[in-house]
């Protein structure tokens, strides 16, 4: 089921638990980099290559634009198969010595 | 050394540090993002997520920005302009070249001559390197063999200089092709730039390159002919033509086979952002 184009490493795991920890919502970059761990410079890229293979989509957040002090932010959600895909892969994570500490508290 | 060393750890250099990161940390995310390409996302998602982070946080955050817009931004510009300096240096050398000679074959007089299998690279190369106009390239099927980097940046550099170029892909019912990072490729950069077109079009069997005034029907696939390393060496043949009139009919005939029975791919790729 896992998509094998995405090589499995830690960073990816983490950033995996960190958006399945709410598969339905809206994630904000600096937000998702303190939930799982990764930082910025592992982070960003690997949003592209999901955003690439069609695991999540991208949008702008909507505002009021006169009130709004501050400009919009770019959030990411899980596509359908995004969750598939993530679900797949910490299936597949748990199974393997190698993360199995790593995903072990993720229920 | 030691005294560079010296120098980055005084206090004036620290102070100072601290003053522009600690104060002024926006001002200097704002001039880290310019590290990235102009229509890079991040450029905006950077300064948008700085509220965000704890002001105690914000200057080392802003340090780690400026890893990634060296490592990335700059690395991708870097990356890009070579790219691109080495196809204008491509364009403008190949005037006298053989492969200029495969497809302007007739700048005065018209010309129809056979084409053979073992020309399709050579010709699909140069059509993407000198095209000027337009570029249509009707093939049932495309594969990453063919559709590759070097394929991709070739497409880019011609859509940046403002050639119209189309490419329609499809054959019955069949969804093996194109395949999906072929189609991925395609389709985003068809949601990204105006002048391209990325359709498919059902029952289609024709395998058609036109490049400015020159049309080449071929029997292989144009954008699949490498697609099986295993296959061996096929007898394929094709038919060039350097008749201005009569390929600027069969390119009418040709785009609107895709405006009126095409499915745009880019459609499909929406969120993303079109380049004039």
């Amino acid at each position: 089921m896992y998509d094998k184009s995405m090589r499995k490493t830690h960073s990816l795991i983490q950033v995996a638990m960190a958006l399945m920890d709410d598969p339905g919502g809206r994630h904000w970059g600096y937000d998702l980099s303190k939930r799982s761990g990764v930082r910025s410079g592992v982070l960003y890229p690997t949003l592209q290559r999901m955003l690439d293979e069609g695991w999540a989509r991208d949008g702008w957040e909507e505002q009021d634009g006169v009130r709004a002090k501050r400009p919009p932010r770019r959030y990411y959600e899980l596509t359908d198969k995004g969750k598939a895909e993530l679900g797949a892969l910490l299936n597949e994570a748990r199974r393997d010595a190698r993360f199995r500490s790593l995903v072990g508290q993720f229920a | 050394m030691g005294s560079v060393i010296t120098q980055v750890i005084a206090w004036p250099t620290l102070l100072v540090s601290l003053l522009i990161f600690g104060f002024a940390p926006s001002a200097v995310l704002r001039m880290i993002v310019l590290a990235f390409r102009r229509d890079d996302p991040r450029r905006t998602e950077l300064l948008a997520e700085l509220p965000h982070v704890p002001r105690i946080e914000r200057p080392f955050w802003v340090c780690e920005q400026l890893e990634v817009a060296l490592f990335e931004g700059l690395a991708g510009r870097v990356a890009a302009l070579i790219t691109r300096k080495r196809h204008s240096r491509d364009r403008s050398t190949q005037e006298p070249g053989r492969a200029h000679m495969l497809l302007n074959v007739g700048d005065v007089l018209p010309v129809v001559r056979n084409v053979s299998g073992f020309e399709y690279a050579d010709i699909l190369a140069e059509a993407l390197s000198t095209a000027r106009r337009r570029l249509l390239i009707i093939s049932p099927f495309a594969a990453k063999a063919v559709v590759n980097r070097d394929f991709m940046a070739r497409l880019k550099h011609g859509l940046r200089a403002g050639v119209e170029i189309t490419i329609a892909c499809g054959d019955g019912e069949d969804n093996s092709f194109p395949d999906k990072y072929t189609l991925r490729r395609l389709s985003k950069l068809a949601a990204r730039y105006e002048g391209f077109t990325f359709a498919r079009i059902k029952n289609l069997h024709a395998k058609i390159l036109i490049c400015d005034s020159t049309c080449v029907r071929a029997s292989d696939n144009w954008l699949a002919f490498r697609s099986d390393p295993d296959e061996s060496c096929r007898i394929e043949v094709g038919m060039l033509e350097f008749f201005t009139d009569r390929v600027d009919e069969r390119y009418a005939r040709y785009r609107s086979l895709v405006d009126d029975k095409g499915i745009s791919y880019a459609s499909q790729q929406a969120g993303c952002r079109r380049m004039p």
